[in-house]
């Protein structure tokens, strides 16, 4: 019997069984690879939600530690400026269709203008500047203007303003006296 | 031995030592590619290992940091830091400190506090740009030399007083309240930023352009119609700290020479 064919048979062999070898130990370090990026994206996945949650968390505890309410803590946030402080004050418990702007002027000129649909009665009028006034230094306010649509504007100035000394205990009467 | 007995046995030696050496390979292939799948399953294992602590250690340092922060925000409502930190910024405000300057206004503030600063222009020189530089458009000014320094008058037409009347409709006393605050406005800056040039008094007045037409012919004649003239002449303007003096505060030291205003405001 002619014995090349069974050489060439058996190198054939040899070259097919390294190859397999070789592609069999590729295709498994190619899958080790792909489960492995699979799981670091699933790893850092859950990271992240974690890392949402506990931010979240930890800025309600901060939040927490600066005040009840928010409100509170906006007042006692060293990282809200004076214009943050006042766009808050000037913007809770708005009367219906009340629309508030606050701004500054000249560096220190810090003016709120509330626009209502008609004109607001005394009493709210003296309820709106107590509840902004009694939380912020009356010296950084330079006007609140009460703006009627169309209609006439009533500002309290800054210098009947400071005419209060304590806007959270100040009689109604007084304020109203002072400012309008 | 015959030649191809001889033949055959050759064959059969190269046969067998081809079977070693493909088995031989193959065994070198296997133990090679194992020993590197190993070194890669070590590797992505350390490379697991050091991500979670990086991981962890990225958690406790910012557990620590979230700490101090909390501790400090405690601290901070204790000590009033919040008010603390306004009263600075309304300080810088007070200074014009540039990193604050948002609006025109404030931009020409500056504007008029290097020009108060300029020892290139006399101090008569220095005092006429900023008093143009501080009335609205459009306005008179004069820069008269007195006895011991400098006096400004400036005449605003009341056109170019713009009011904002922010979705309200602008009567009389928005007027009234807005030229006055024009008028103390330009007294304060021209203090703040010209009594170091000798500025002893500022005199404003605010004028309505009117058309008179005079019996018995046809054409208009142009009136200014005065309005309102204020002025302010402090005792010793250069020691006033006119930086932190606000509007509010020359409105009421300034001395109102005559207001027409109140005649004509309606009251409410």
């Amino acid at each position: 019997m002619d014995p090349m064919p069974r050489l060439i048979a058996l190198i054939v062999a040899a070259l097919v069984v390294n190859a397999g070898v070789y592609g069999g130990f590729h295709f498994y370090e190619q899958r080790l690879k792909q489960a492995q990026a699979r799981a670091t994206l699933a790893q850092q996945g859950k990271w992240n939600h974690e890392d949402q949650q506990r931010e979240r968390a930890r800025k309600q505890a901060v939040d927490a530690k600066f005040g009840i309410n928010a409100v509170d803590r906006v007042v006692n946030d060293p990282a809200v400026d004076i214009l943050g402080l006042l766009k808050v004050l000037a913007g809770q418990d708005l009367p219906k269709t009340g629309q508030v702007t606050v701004g500054v002027e000249r560096f220190t000129e810090f003016s709120i203008y509330l626009k209502t649909i008609s004109a607001l009665p005394a009493e709210q009028r003296v309820a709106y500047l107590r509840k902004v006034l009694s939380r912020i230094n009356p010296a950084y306010v330079f006007q609140v203007a009460f703006v009627e649509e169309d209609g006439p504007t009533m500002a309290a100035e800054q210098s009947c303003l400071l005419q209060i000394k304590d806007w959270a205990r100040a009689s109604d009467a007084a304020i109203e006296r002072a400012c309008f | 031995m015959s030649p191809k007995q001889t033949s055959a046995d050759r064959a059969q030696l190269l046969f067998i030592a081809v079977l070693i050496l493909g088995l031989a390979s193959a065994a070198a292939q296997i133990g090679i590619r194992v020993a590197l799948a190993r070194t890669l399953t070590r590797k992505l294992a350390k490379a697991t290992r050091t991500a979670i602590e990086e991981r962890e250690q990225a958690v406790k340092d910012s557990e620590a940091k979230f700490q101090a922060t909390l501790l400090d925000a405690e601290a901070a409502v204790q000590e009033g830091r919040a008010s603390q930190v306004r009263e600075q910024e309304f300080a810088r405000r007070q200074a014009m400190d540039p990193a604050l300057a948002k609006s025109a206004a404030e931009k020409r503030l500056l504007e008029m506090a290097t020009v108060g600063q300029d020892r290139s222009l006399d101090a008569a020189a220095r005092l006429q740009k900023l008093a143009k530089m501080g009335s609205p458009k459009g306005s008179g000014v004069r820069v008269t030399k007195e006895k011991k320094g400098y006096s400004v008058e400036a005449a605003v037409p009341l056109s170019s007083i713009q009011i904002d009347a922010h979705g309200g409709k602008v009567d009389t006393s928005d007027r009234h309240r807005e030229v006055r605050r024009v008028v103390a406005g330009i007294m304060r800056d021209l203090f703040a930023f010209g009594a170091s040039s000798g500025l002893q008094a500022v005199e404003v007045s605010c004028q309505n352009l009117v058309k008179v037409r005079e019996g018995g012919t046809a054409q208009d004649r142009n009136e200014y119609l005065e309005l309102i003239r204020a002025r302010l002449e402090p005792r010793s303007p250069q020691s006033f700290d006119w930086g932190t003096m606000s509007r509010t505060e020359v409105l009421g030291s300034m001395r109102v020479i005559h207001d027409e205003f109140g005649r004509i405001t309606t009251r409410r």
